[in-house]
């Protein structure tokens, strides 16, 4: 004892290293990085709505507001995200509950066919619906329509089966949680079961359905790639961004539709946040039984029929994709063959791809860090400005995809920190970007050690560095990985911001194949996807079988 | 070593979790804080280990005052209620960790962690992990961690609290045993006072932040301070009273006179009378005794407890405990009358430590 307490002092090194001060400095790094690369991107956007040739002007929103063919963007914007939320969550809910509370049979299946969309590029789903739907879609084609997919109906069908895996996964979890007990509680008390599904078991998910809807609502307003696929000449804010600053180099009315777009974002996820997240039923308890009952034919076979039809049509569109790669000249020429995979319509061959194989093992790596230094900051040492940090961790959730690009060409295109045209510059849009899923993710994974063994190494007389490297990080290996795998996913086939990013010379995979849809060459967009969706689908299975398989989980957004 | 606290308080927002302790372990001392849940006993260790710091208050360790030393220099050895092994590392390593931080040389290391093993029957668990023991291997790895640095003080928090009853009795005697071999200074925390009067020197009873009473096992039980202690340790039969005539030493409870010490009482002072279960006798079928006391009462409840039976019997409407050998339950029944005995020596007279108890003290 005498020893280690009357020791000279350490050098201050030594004691930066080991210290609280040590935290403090990662803190004030961490803040500052958040400040950067989130704060200081919607500053710019926000600056740049309100400057007008002679000085602070709002005439930009009055413009908006007072210009029909912009107001009405918004309009088709809300519209079709409302529209396409309502039926993502019923859908979702009816998916879930087959699985979580009912004995239907291919509960697998459907499950597995309800994660999938999670790994592909959000418009593989719209790729598919050209190929059926589209002018020279199969189902077109055959039954001699005159209608296509091109427009509100199309963004609407697309983006429902795009952001159904964000829905069911939170829907399955919140009524796979309930006690059965309180259903059988509510029969032997004389309910039957239509009684027992609308007061007991809705009832109990009311919190989870509105959190849903909330998280898919923020998810269509801010989707990019299937309203430029299929949306046709119905306008959505996010599409209409990129054509004021791609099409007409017009930031000042970018920023200003980038505002009024980030406005019932904001909304939606301040209330799911801070309302429906204090409202939720705990009802998980450790003798809770969860699972199946027995389900009644007459809701049983209903139930198999649609979900299994859901499930089916998901399989139906991944299967189109690797099968438009193939087909010689989709609609007219059904003949096999490997011509697509030459990647002769472009010059770039198919080296978009491997830029995004770069920029998503980059982001994977330093996303992971970062998030996992942000998630023990927040959780475990709350140094002044913890507070801070979770808030700006957090809120890229509810900034849509197309801002963060605008935003990222406003704040870096100028010095001091002039980062576009550079890797770090991508590398930066999806790691702050998609920064909210993955330090939740190492949060929740702190939260289920228990504190006394971060204690237990204190009292054995480690520092924080070594507690945290010796006995933190190897219990969140399994997390680490996910969360890897989480960025990787991204870094492969997010659009929206890094569109506006990338530079000559670095396409990435996931535009080229809007490009190759654009340029009318979807045998060519399908065998690019068909690349991406094997790299990610390969990468996820190689670290599975390194790690271990359950370890490595697919975070959702 | 010797562990001095000194008004020591702690709150957590409005709450008072410790309220002015003081307390001294002496070297080679084991103390046991022993109270309800919420008294503040795990507080005051958290305190002493440094995880929490005192809104006010001393500590001091021998003759050092340790202030704003972070708990990584103090160098105490701590069993925490869940263990907390580290779940990547096997046993030995676990056993290592606190020698590898201090930079101990390897071979030091590796004989260290073979004379732990040994001393805590670990032997051949080595390259096992925390999920791959029991409970009680996972208390003597965490038990071995903790002293292999050959801490100056040991610290256990409910380090029994989690496991079966037949290997809390074993570990607790080893515990005993191993602490005393050491000679190393320990505090005790544990809700369980059957456990804290079994392992310590001494106890300090605790009750909302402070200390009620502090002392030897045999003192505190057989002397408790308070109704609250005589309550709290072991089972008392509480039978608030008046006194009567304190030269005399008769007290009178439910319009009986009883006899009773009672130096320092004045008259007409309202006092607790605080007998143990197994003081009382049942005297059956008018058989006489020696004890100064009587009364009349009702079998209610008949339990066996195994060494001993215990009766309910009820009182002027109270339950009273009295703890019988086997025996002489035989002709026990129910709802029969029974005549209850004890020696004036044998009751214990307490100053209600809260007035507004006594009516629902039992």
């Amino acid at each position: 004892m005498s020893r280690s307490l009357t020791r000279a002092p350490a050098a201050p090194w030594t004691r930066l290293v080991q210290g609280e001060l040590l935290v403090t400095a990662i803190a004030a790094a961490v803040l500052l990085l958040l400040g950067i690369f989130i704060v200081w991107p919607m500053v710019k956007v926000l600056w740049m709505s309100v400057l007008g040739p002679a000085g602070l002007t709002l005439g930009h929103y009055r413009e908006f507001v007072s210009t029909w063919r912009l107001f009405r963007i918004l309009l088709n914007s809300l519209a079709v995200a409302a529209v396409s939320t309502v039926l993502t969550v019923l859908l979702a809910l009816v998916l879930a509950y087959a699985v979580t509370r009912t004995t239907i049979p291919g509960k697998r299946f459907v499950s597995l066919m309800s994660l999938l969309p999670l790994i592909s590029p959000p418009f593989l789903v719209s790729l598919a619906f050209i190929l059926l739907f589209g002018r020279n879609g199969v189902v077109t084609r055959w039954l001699g329509l005159g209608w296509s997919i091109y427009g509100f109906h199309g963004i609407v069908m697309a983006q429902v089966f795009s952001f159904l895996p964000q829905a069911y996964i939170l829907l399955a979890n919140v009524l796979g949680n309930i006690d059965t007990a309180l259903e059988e509680a509510a029969e032997n008390l004389g309910a039957g079961p239509l009684t027992t599904l609308w007061r007991v078991t809705l009832a109990l998910a009311r919190p989870g359905l509105a959190s849903a809807a909330l998280i898919v609502f923020i998810l269509c307003m801010t989707d990019f790639g299937n309203p430029i696929l299929v949306g046709g000449r119905y306008n959505v804010l996010a599409t209409e961004i990129y054509s004021e600053v791609i099409g007409l180099n017009d930031f000042a009315s970018a920023a200003t539709m980038s505002v009024v777009l980030i406005v019932p974002c904001l909304i939606a996820y301040l209330l799911n946040a801070y309302w429906v997240g204090a409202t939720s039923y705990v009802t998980v308890s450790a003798s809770a039984s969860t699972g199946a009952r027995p389900t009644p034919a007459l809701v049983r076979w209903p139930l198999f029929l649609l979900s299994g039809g859901i499930a089916l049509f998901i399989a139906v569109i991944y299967g189109l994709i690797p099968l438009g790669s193939f087909v010689r000249l989709w609609g007219s020429d059904w003949s096999l063959a490997l011509t697509h995979y030459a990647f002769k319509s472009t010059a770039e061959g198919a080296w978009p791809v491997w830029n995004s194989v770069k920029l998503a093992a980059v982001s994977g790596v330093v996303g992971t860090a970062l998030a996992l230094v942000t998630a023990y900051v927040i959780e475990r040492k709350r140094p002044p400005g913890a507070r801070a940090i979770e808030f700006l961790s957090l809120l890229p959730a509810a900034l849509p995809g197309t801002v963060i690009g605008v935003g990222y060409i406003l704040a870096f295109n100028v010095p001091p920190l002039s980062l576009t045209g550079t890797l770090s510059i991508l590398v930066s849009s999806v790691v702050f970007w998609k920064f909210p899923v993955a330090v939740l993710a190492g949060i929740n994974a702190l939260k289920q050690i228990d504190p006394a063994i971060e204690e237990a190494a204190v009292s054995l007389g480690a520092g924080s560095v070594r507690t945290f490297g010796r006995v933190v990080l190897p219990l969140l290996t399994g997390t680490a990985f996910s969360i890897f795998v989480y960025f990787f996913i991204n870094g492969m086939v997010t659009v929206s911001a890094v569109i506006f990013l990338i530079y000559p010379g670095f396409n990435l995979g996931s535009v080229a194949i809007l490009n190759q849809v654009e340029n009318g060459y979807p045998g060519v967009a399908c065998a690019l996807g068909t690349i991406i969706l094997g790299i990610v689908i390969g990468t996820i299975l190689l670290l599975r079988a390194l790690v271990g398989g359950e370890r490595v989980a697919i975070l959702k957004t | 070593m010797k562990i001095t606290l000194r008004g020591l308080s702690k709150r957590f927002g409005s709450a008072v979790a410790v309220d002015g302790l003081s307390l001294e372990v002496r070297e080679g001392e084991l103390v046991s804080l022993v109270g309800g849940s919420g008294c503040g006993k795990t507080t005051t260790l958290r305190m002493i280990a440094g995880f929490e710091a005192p809104d006010a208050g001393e500590i001091w360790f021998d003759d050092r005052l340790i202030g704003g030393v972070p708990p990584r220099q103090r160098g105490l050895g701590i069993v925490f209620q869940s263990y907390a092994l580290f779940p990547t590392m096997t046993v030995a390593e676990n056993i290592a960790f606190g020698l590898r931080v201090a930079r101990w040389p390897e071979v030091g290391i590796r004989e260290r962690v073979g004379e732990m093993i040994e001393l805590m029957k670990l032997g051949g668990l080595e390259r096992r992990y925390a999920n791959q023991l029991s409970g009680g291997q996972q208390q003597r790895v965490a038990l071995a961690r903790a002293l292999a640095r050959k801490p100056p003080a040991l610290l256990l928090d409910e380090p029994l609290s989690a496991l079966d009853a037949k290997i809390r009795l074993r570990l607790r005697g080893e515990i005993r045993k191993i602490q005393q071999d050491l000679g190393i200074t320990t505090v005790y925390v544990t809700h369980d006072q059957e456990e804290a009067l079994s392992i310590a020197d001494r106890i300090a009873v605790m009750r909302d932040g402070r200390i009620e009473q502090i002392g030897a096992p045999e003192q505190i039980y057989a002397a408790p301070r308070t109704d609250f202690v005589a309550d709290f340790i072991g089972i008392s039969n509480l039978l608030p009273c008046r006194v009567v005539s304190a030269a005399q030493g008769a007290v009178e409870w439910e319009g009986e006179r009883l006899r009773a010490r009672l130096p320092g009482r004045t008259d007409g002072e309202r006092v607790m009378l605080s007998v143990r279960p197994e003081k009382l006798h049942l005297l059956a079928g008018g058989a006489s005794g020696s004890e100064a006391n009587r009364l009349e009462g009702v079998v209610e409840v008949i339990t066996f407890l195994g060494p001993v039976v215990r009766v309910e019997v009820t009182v002027h409407g109270r339950p009273l405990w009295v703890d019988i050998p086997h025996a002489g339950a035989r002709a026990l029944e129910r709802r029969k009358p029974v005549t209850l005995a004890f020696a004036a020596d044998d009751a214990v007279i307490l100053a209600p430590s809260d007035p507004g108890r006594d009516a629902i003290a039992r």
